[in-house]
């Protein structure tokens, strides 16, 4: 991720300290899957990517396919980059399970999931 | 041709920076040119004459090589003799910086060093001496053999990057959905219908019988005799019969069934994806029920919700056994074979234990030294993984303490990693066909300045710390002299029945050494049916046909084609 998204996407948490809490999309219409790939083609650094299966609005966990294998990969250790919905201060971000970085989810909504206790 | 170019704007480039360097260095020095910048005065003696000294040498054009000392590859990466500007097809920016010729080189003899499985026994050449990064290349990989004589790295290639992705963002290939194998190539041509992809064209049935049957020979192909044509122009007519370019073309097929019967059918190309699980069965036995899944390729995303049914469709239908039929997968992604090898052996047998390691060079340590990041083993994965099974998605087991397993020449890569895997904690994997590819090795394809280059950078190694197979599995009753021997027996590909047939070659087999230990075929003549399709193919009785490389989803093998395609 660049420096300066990487900043926008954290500036907005240095006024609030509440944990992220898991969340879920309040609709998986286009539109909305549209803006989820944009910001994880950037926190990705691809042009497009293409998402795995999911239901957003019930799983709050978002796949990012890798690029498919080429015709002379066999042996292909490729796996799908995972991000988590997080909800934190009424707003939405993607959180990379690989390293933690939040990326905002401008205009979109979503709520959280309700606690399995 | 291409290395040819780029040998002679290698050249070029180098002259003319040469050339530059020099007129530079002479007219820093004011010499050469008989002016000067303070011309004698008049009257005055001038200097005896004495012999010019000797042009010092031009001044460094890039780096210098010194044999055994290496510069960290990112230092050259993306250093372009050509700067590729603006986005590649998939939208992302080109990386190129500007370069040099000789710096692409030097990036691929440090990047060889730092990441090459056999990175000790590469002979460190000045990359000054070689004219074009392909060549230089060629020679960035160990000359050592297996046991049986065949090199030990036989997977070194490199191909432009544009072919590359061309390739992997291709949509689904025109096709008639058949699969065949070139027994030859050359007149008299034989090639055999080895499946076809359900739904297809060729998979239609009329009258009752299907347009292709596996086995099927093709004789005629649009009027023209497949079998002996000889001149040129028929070649390239069956050519682009055969391998359609585009949907929508339409030929016209005779063939000869494997009951000898001939037909003619007429079939239009069509766009498609191939199914990574072609087909499913299950066989009633007298012991129990036993499964049946041609799985034909790792490849494609949706590889991993094909196989996840399937192995719900077995668990539903309370098999004892399972026949995995790999004989035509040639690999693919090892977080699917992972998967499917989780839901053969189940989690009592998995638990806590790796499906696979991966051994990478021995300077790398325990880093991934491609990524830089630890190298942590692939588990047997329990849960989807979210190619196109929602992550996190338990899989369903079968919990078996052995496996079929069907194979031939074809058999290979990620497929032979099940087979490997498997046998790392403890299932009995019982092989019957012929002898695997011999394929434990994998590498990160990697671009720079427009080529894409595949080098060996790991080998596979199952949870008994196994990995060395390169000649591949063999059947326990093989005539093979090399390669890992398991239990099975050694049969030929049987193209006069369909797969999944439970009288067809292979599946019989495992069928009748289910119930009996034994084998139904001598190897020696089993191996003795098995065409050499390699050899035939290289006959010069008149124009080859030209097998199009297979696709992403027909085929997903590294490097070099398998032998029998």
């Amino acid at each position: 991720m660049r420096p300066w998204l990487m900043l926008a996407a954290l500036l907005p948490l240095a006024a609030c300290q509440s944990e992220p809490q898991l969340a879920t999309l309040t609709d998986a219409s286009p539109e909305t899957i549209g803006t989820l790939s944009a910001v994880l083609a950037t926190a990705t650094g691809r042009a497009r990517v293409q998402l795995g299966p999911h239901d957003l609005t019930r799983d709050p966990v978002v796949s990012v396919l890798p690029p498919p294998p080429g015709p002379m990969e066999g042996n292909s250790i490729a796996m799908p980059a995972l991000f988590d919905i997080v909800l934190m201060d009424g707003d939405c971000y993607v959180r990379a399970r690989s390293d933690g970085a939040l990326h905002a989810l401008t205009g979109l909504t979503c709520e959280p999931v309700p606690d399995p206790a | 041709m291409r290395r040819c170019q780029l040998s002679k704007t290698a050249r070029a480039a180098a002259i003319s920076v040469l050339a530059v360097s020099a007129a530079a260095w002479l007219s820093a020095c004011g010499g050469g040119g008989g002016s000067s910048a303070t011309p004698p005065s008049q009257g005055a003696i001038p200097p005896p004459a004495v012999s010019p000294p000797p042009p010092p040498p031009p001044p460094p054009t890039g780096p210098s090589w010194t044999s055994g000392v290496f510069q960290a590859a990112s230092t050259f990466k993306d250093r372009c003799e050509t700067v590729r500007t603006g986005r590649d097809i998939e939208g992302n920016a080109f990386p190129d910086r500007a370069g040099s010729a000789i710096e692409e080189r030097f990036w691929l003899r440090s990047w060889t060093n730092e990441t090459y499985l056999w990175n000790t026994e590469v002979a460190d050449r000045n990359p000054a001496d070689f004219s074009s990064r392909t060549d230089y290349f060629a020679i960035l990989r160990t000359l050592a053999r297996t046991a049986s004589g065949k090199e030990k790295d036989d997977f070194h290639f490199s191909e432009p990057t544009t072919e590359t992705l061309i390739r992997r963002t291709a949509a689904p290939q025109a096709t008639y959905g058949a699969s065949f194998r070139s027994i030859s190539a050359s007149p008299p041509r034989d090639f055999r219908v080895r499946y076809t992809e359900p739904g297809s064209p060729a998979a239609t049935e009329a009258n009752g019988q299907p347009n292709f049957e596996r086995g099927s020979r093709l004789l005629r192909v649009n009027g023209i005799d497949f079998v002996n044509a000889s001149s040129q122009a028929d070649v390239n007519q069956l050519n682009a019969a055969l391998f359609p370019a585009a949907a929508g073309v339409t030929t016209t097929f005779t063939v000869e069934d494997a009951d000898g019967a001939q037909r003619t059918v007429t079939l239009t190309s069509v766009n498609l994806s191939p199914k990574p699980v072609n087909r499913t069965s299950v066989v009633n036995t007298s012991s129990g029920s036993v499964g049946y899944i041609l799985f034909n390729t790792f490849s494609p995303f949706v590889s991993e919700r094909e196989i996840v049914d399937a192995m719900t469709q077995m668990r539903a239908s309370g098999v004892s056994d399972l026949v995995l039929d790999l004989r035509y997968n040639g690999g693919g992604l090892l977080a699917v074979a992972s998967e499917l090898s989780y839901m053969v052996a189940g989690d009592a047998r998995t638990r806590n234990q790796p499906f696979e390691r991966l051994r990478f060079n021995a300077a790398a340590g325990n880093r991934n030294p491609v990524t830089g990041e630890t190298n942590n083993p692939v588990p047997f994965y329990t849960t989807g993984q979210g190619f196109t099974v929602t992550n996190g998605t338990a899989l369903p087991t079968l919990n078996l303490p052995r496996v079929f397993v069907l194979t031939t020449p074809a058999t290979c890569s990620a497929s032979e990693a099940v087979i490997n895997g498997l046998r790392g904690v403890g299932v009995e994997v019982i092989q019957i066909g012929g002898t695997t590819c011999g394929k434990p090795f994998g590498f990160y394809p990697q671009d720079n300045c427009g080529e894409t280059y595949y080098t060996i950078q790991f080998q596979g190694v199952n949870a008994a710390g196994f990995g060395d197979y390169a000649d591949g599995f063999i059947p326990n009753n093989s005539t093979a002299s090399f390669g890992v021997r398991l239990p099975g027996c050694s049969v030929a590909d049987d193209l006069s029945r369909e797969l999944g047939d439970p009288s067809e070659g292979l599946l019989a087999a495992a069928l009748s050494y289910r119930s009996t230990l034994a084998c139904p075929v001598a190897p020696s003549a089993a191996e003795a049916a098995q065409p050499r399709t390699d050899d035939l193919k290289t006959t010069t009785r008149g124009p080859p046909i030209n097998m199009p490389q297979p696709s992403v989803m027909e085929l997903n093998r590294d490097m070099t084609a398998p032998p029998g395609q």
